[in-house]
């Protein structure tokens, strides 16, 4: 007999053998043979079928914005990249440049 | 089978191999029918859901987490679809005589107390609510930690106590009962 307190969290051991024997369902075998077979017949959803190359193909995309990054920043030197910047502020060609610029020249 | 080689089974099944997952419902099947019976009550309609679970499990391996355990998910998939089904279809009112064919023992006289006991406890499950029954069933016979009962089913870990306490406590009844008469 077990703890019959609501906060026992064991198992009762001999009522839960009675439940299992109560329940238990016949023709195992038959009930497996019986849905092996239908497996061949439903095919798996698309969309999980997509969902398993989705991840593939994001992991794939961001390996090849990591390798592309490395690349230039193996390739370009310092002087390349601060002109680089720079050239872009002083053109006023990213948006918010000459808050930016104002904020530096400001010293805040 | 440990949890190791279910979720090798799992990852096998995954790239669309049905023999592994073959496996994994030869594994699971007396679980998921004796689940989905809890909450049907009927034999033929708990194994048409336990089906139907399996097969969904199937097209959505894929969704299957391997850092966690296989059965709660597929679990979690067996209860839903015998709830749909209970949703769906008016639930027999003849009774199965399957499980009497499955209660055969050596001894007679025990064989019919067994019988005996198996249908007082069915008969008693059935005077439960769904929940009740579920908690029971999954936390006493299927061995289910109260915690993950609760991510399943959807309700507080507080209330997988209680329900099991009640369930219990009139389940427990019968059990008493039955095993008076067999001392007496």
């Amino acid at each position: 007999m077990s703890d019959m307190s609501p906060f026992n969290a064991s198992p009762d051991v001999e009522l839960g053998s009675a439940l299992r024997e109560a329940l238990e369902a016949p023709h195992h075998e038959a009930f497996v043979g019986r849905v092996r077979a239908r497996l061949g017949q439903r095919g798996r959803a698309w969309e999980d079928e997509l969902a398993g190359w989705f991840w593939q193909g994001l992991v794939a995309a961001s390996l090849a914005t990591v390798l592309a990054g490395w690349g230039w920043t193996q390739t370009a030197t310092p002087q390349q990249a601060e002109a680089s910047v720079a050239s872009e502020l002083l053109n006023g060609e990213r948006p918010g440049s000459e808050i930016l610029l104002v904020a530096m020249t400001e010293g805040q | 089978m440990t949890g190791v080689d279910e979720i090798a089974l799992a990852g096998r099944a995954a790239n669309g191999d049905a023999d592994a997952f073959g496996a994994l419902v030869d594994r699971h099947a007396p679980m998921a029918r004796r689940v989905a019976y809890t909450i049907l009550e009927d034999q033929q309609d708990a194994d048409d859901a336990a089906q139907e679970g399996f097969l969904s499990a199937w097209q959505a391996i894929n969704r299957y987490d391997p850092r966690r355990a296989f059965r709660p998910w597929l679990m979690q998939i067996v209860v839903n679809a015998a709830r749909d089904l209970r949703r769906r279809r008016r639930v027999r009112t003849t009774e199965s005589l399957d499980f009497i064919s499955a209660a055969s023992k050596d001894d007679p006289a025990r064989e019919a107390g067994a019988l005996d006991l198996g249908e007082r406890l069915k008969a008693a499950l059935a005077t439960l609510p769904e929940r009740q029954r579920l908690a029971v069933v999954m936390f006493d016979a299927e061995g289910y930690p109260q915690a993950e009962i609760a991510a399943m089913l959807g309700i507080p870990e507080g209330t997988v106590k209680s329900d099991v306490f009640h369930g219990r406590r009139a389940l427990r009844k019968v059990l008493g009962s039955v095993k008076e008469e067999w001392d007496e």
